[in-house]
């Protein structure tokens, strides 16, 4: 007994020590992969803090903050800049859960009968989620031309697809005796959806379609680097042209947006959640 | 429901759809009683949606011919063609590197998190583990 004891721990620590050391040497491969060296990383470090100082410098010299009003010359321009970003995300959300509401279905085993569909609709909405939405927002502003619609477009179908599979998650996971009910009662496909099913699911659909838009209100503040409207066309530009203090005006004003979306995102979810818990 | 073996429904004058509907009236009023609230925030969001579509310009227009052009993008990428094994050396590697950063990043990230863990916890999680384990010092 003990000897199969001292035998079982030496197989664990054994196992332990050589997941370590497969870690270990691929932790050096991948920094031999990315040319990490801890002599440049030194030297530069120096240049990066110098940049964290300037941007929170005016351009006579004196810190932002003695200067709000200068700091935030263009807080007119920006703001608008910002209430278009927010209204990309929310237009990409709303677009993106609805197509995920739709596909959910088709995507749960429970409900949906044929396993070719529930296949095929698991892949398409793996395709939309595993393409990054600045690869579908470069493809489509060449599409559809600079602006917010490529914008939009992209962060729909990433939506479609992180949502479409949240939401069959959900759905796989409901109790099935409410729709056995409907069935029972001659109920058709759309029947079972709305008085079965609909009842279980909707307040937590409506929490994951809620964390989405923070996230997509965070994704739709950097789709302006590859032209699909927004704040991050002029991120991009004063980075790009050195106007320090726009920077960080712009980088304050995009976080302060995002903390603002997610604390009041969160207590509206908090009580999505609540809900569902009472029901 | 006192008497289980008569059915209602059969002894009833009424027309059984009347008689379900005075059983149980909370289920047959009309559904806008309840959910008002509900009703004004899906206004609002419809509301909120024809204005974004107004004000971002998405007109069907320009999502049509869009789509033509998408059409002729995506032709031209099938089938993936690298063009040589040199090109396909080249992509390669830069998946590979992609890993690299994926996992430098991932583990360096968890190691400064692991102590912010703790100092994020809230007081009254670190009381419960001082309660079991004594006094936690930090």
């Amino acid at each position: 007994m003990e000897m199969a004891y001292a035998q079982a721990v030496a197989l664990k620590r054994r196992q332990l020590w050589l997941g370590l050391l497969l870690l270990a040497v691929l932790v050096l491969l991948s920094g031999h992969v990315a040319e990490i060296s801890f002599s440049k990383l030194y030297q530069q470090i120096g240049g990066f803090s110098s940049y964290i100082d300037r941007i929170f410098h005016l351009e006579n010299g004196r810190p932002v903050i003695s200067d709000p009003a200068e700091w935030f010359w263009g807080w007119k321009k920006w703001l608008a800049l910002m209430g278009e970003t927010l209204l990309m995300a929310y237009l990409g959300t709303l677009l993106g859960a609805t197509a995920a509401f739709v596909l959910c279905f088709l995507a749960s085993q429970n409900l949906t009968k044929s396993k070719g569909v529930v296949f095929f609709t698991r892949r398409l909405l793996e395709f939309c989620r595993t393409v990054p939405e600045l690869v579908f927002a470069l493809i489509f502003v060449v599409a559809f031309s600079l602006g917010p619609l490529p914008g939009i477009l992209a962060l729909a179908i990433h939506t479609a697809g992180a949502l479409g599979k949240l939401f069959a998650e959900v759905v796989e996971n409901i109790d099935m005796k409410p729709v056995d009910g409907v069935v029972a009662t001659g109920g058709n496909w759309f029947h079972k959806i709305r008085f079965a099913v609909l009842p279980q699911v909707a307040s937590n659909f409506a929490s994951y379609a809620l964390l989405r838009f923070e996230i997509n209100v965070r994704g739709a503040s950097v789709l302006g680097f590859v032209g699909a409207g927004g704040i991050g066309q002029t991120l991009l530009e004063v980075i790009r042209k050195f106007y320090y203090a726009d920077v960080s005006a712009l980088l304050v004003m995009i976080i302060a947006t995002v903390m603002i979306i997610d604390a009041v995102t969160e207590r509206i979810r908090h009580k999505l959640i609540g809900l569902e818990a009472k029901s | 429901m006192s008497d289980l073996t008569v059915n209602p429904l059969a002894t009833s004058d009424l027309a059984p759809r009347e008689l379900l509907r005075r059983r149980y009236a909370s289920h047959f009023k009309p559904f806008y009683q309840d959910n008002l609230m509900a009703i004004f925030i899906g206004l609002l969001a419809v509301a909120v949606f024809v204005f974004g579509i107004y004000k971002l310009e998405m007109t069907f227009a320009r999502l049509w011919g869009g789509l033509g052009e998408l059409g002729k993008i995506v032709v031209l990428m099938l089938p993936p063609n690298p063009e040589s094994w040199a090109m396909t050396k080249v992509y390669l590697y830069a998946v590979l590197e992609t890993l690299a950063i994926a996992l430098l990043g991932t583990l360096s990230a968890a190691l400064a998190a692991f102590p912010l863990g703790f100092f994020g916890c809230s007081q009254h999680h670190l009381q419960q583990v001082d309660s079991i384990y004594g006094e936690t010092q930090f």
